[in-house]
């Protein structure tokens, strides 16, 4: 069976090859496989599409209707209140326009092997998170006749998060360049250096004391640990894929953002597209639709063609069209008429939309035919 | 938090094999395709996936991407520098 199916290889895509694998019984005589094999191909290319078919009409189509009947706009997290993601058609819209900043940047984090069995995952999700200063201060005082600033901490919280006394000295000390910080117990002193103290420094102090980012991943505003299955994962609200894969303990085959654009830079266009229809994807399951996932690679082949995310606006993937009267058909057409005008620009007239202005048989179907003379 | 050296993703679900042409299958990639190197779909010079295959301008790359429909289905790209 084997030696006749090798024929097939290049014909035929290696998903169907196995399913005629797996249903063919034992010990059929090559011949017969053959007669399979050629009945396969033979409903294989009479079911592709036709040169000439209109298959972006007909995606625009599908993803369309079925998009009017969509509902729920977000999802909640079950436990963490600010934890909620955009879900339904807005969130189809910012991955099809190609937005920068997205609504709700968050990412799914996979643990390698000891740290996925769910011990010690509180404490690692809380040492991903991004913490400020703020969080382990209990009060803060400023002493006007000392001119110093006096800081409560909660060393309970800091022993949690383990971080050390001296790494709170660095960032402060880092804040102004004539302080000193020390550290008693539990409050922080910070102190002028030198002979002029001014209280105005001492209150800029205050006030920045508060923000200054202290351990975790910059962006990760929020943390949850989730069983998904037989190992736990860590969801968070906020991105930074590029740091997060470089931890040691972080599963780096599948980590995913649903950033599209931090995707691409960090992992390249061709992973880009394939996340784009993986949330697309996603929208429409959990919608209860059924929309045939070619659809949605043809739209992500299309935004992601040139090397880099092309959005469909009218600064993005329409912007690239080489004829001025498809582009002044999309989006301010008097903008682009006249600028086209200025520089002289020529319309060749080869596709759809400029031939439909003009009442002209159009490039699609038996309409992309043309007769050459040798 | 320990961090790792290793700056590479090649091997993340996401990424497919990208496989660099040769000259001379380059040239019977576009006599098939009946086209020239303009015509197919870009990949740009900087791009993560391809960083440390030292590309330049007008290397032509083969995708081997996973698909849901046809399991594994190949695409071609071309280096452009922005």
């Amino acid at each position: 069976m084997e030696s006749t199916l090798k024929n097939y290889k290049d014909k035929l895509p290696i998903k169907l090859l196995d399913e005629i694998r797996e249903n063919t019984p034992k010990g059929v005589s090559s011949s017969r496989v053959k007669k399979i094999a050629d009945a396969v191909l033979e409903e294989f290319s009479s079911s592709q599409v036709e040169p000439g078919e209109s298959v972006g009409i007909v995606s625009a189509e599908s993803l369309g209707e079925p998009g009017t009947q969509m509902t729920l706009n977000t999802f909640h997290f079950a436990g963490v209140a600010e934890m909620n993601v955009t879900m339904g058609l807005p969130r189809i819209i910012e991955i099809l326009d190609g937005r920068k900043k997205i609504a709700t940047p968050m990412m799914e984090i996979y643990l390698k092997s000891p740290y996925n069995k769910g011990k010690d995952i509180k404490k690692i999700a809380e040492s991903i998170k991004e913490s400020e200063l703020k969080e382990f201060i209990i009060e803060v005082d400023i002493n006007i006749a000392e001119i110093n600033i006096d800081v409560k901490l909660n060393t309970a919280k800091l022993k949690e998060a383990g971080i050390k006394d001296q790494e709170i000295i660095k960032v402060v000390e880092k804040l102004s360049k004539n302080c000193t910080a020390k550290i008693n117990d539990s409050s922080l002193l910070i102190k002028l250096k030198g002979k002029d103290q001014n209280i105005n420094e001492l209150y800029k102090i205050k006030e920045k004391i508060k923000s200054i980012y202290i351990s975790g991943i910059k962006g990760v505003s929020q943390v949850l640990p989730v069983r998904r299955e037989d190992e736990f994962i860590i969801i968070t609200a906020g991105t930074n894929l590029k740091d997060i894969l470089e931890l040691e303990f972080v599963d780096d085959k599948k980590t995913v953002s649903n950033d599209i654009y931090e995707i691409e830079s960090v992992l390249g266009i061709e992973a880009a597209r394939q996340a784009m229809i993986n949330e697309i994807f996603k929208v429409i399951e959990t919608q209860g639709l059924n929309i045939d996932i070619r659809h949605i690679m043809l739209v992500s082949d299309v935004i992601c063609n040139l090397g880099k995310i092309k959005g469909i606006t009218r600064y993005g993937i329409v912007s690239e069209k080489p004829s001025v009267l498809a582009r002044a058909s999309f989006e301010t057409p008097i903008r682009h008429l006249i600028n086209a005008s200025m520089i002289g620009e020529v319309d060749e007239l080869n596709s759809v939309i400029e031939n439909v202005m003009l009442n002209q048989p159009i490039p699609v179907g038996t309409g992309i035919m043309k007769l050459y003379s040798k | 938090m320990a961090k790792r050296k290793a700056k590479n993703y090649n091997h993340h679900t996401l990424v497919p094999k990208h496989e660099k042409l040769s000259e001379k299958q380059k040239n019977d990639l576009l006599k098939e395709f009946k086209c020239n190197l303009g015509e197919l779909p870009k990949l740009l010079a900087t791009d993560a996936a391809i960083m440390d295959m030292n590309p330049k301008v007008d290397d032509v790359f083969k995708i081997h991407r996973f698909s849901r429909t046809e399991g594994i289905s190949v695409f071609y790209r071309v280096v452009v520098d922005e």
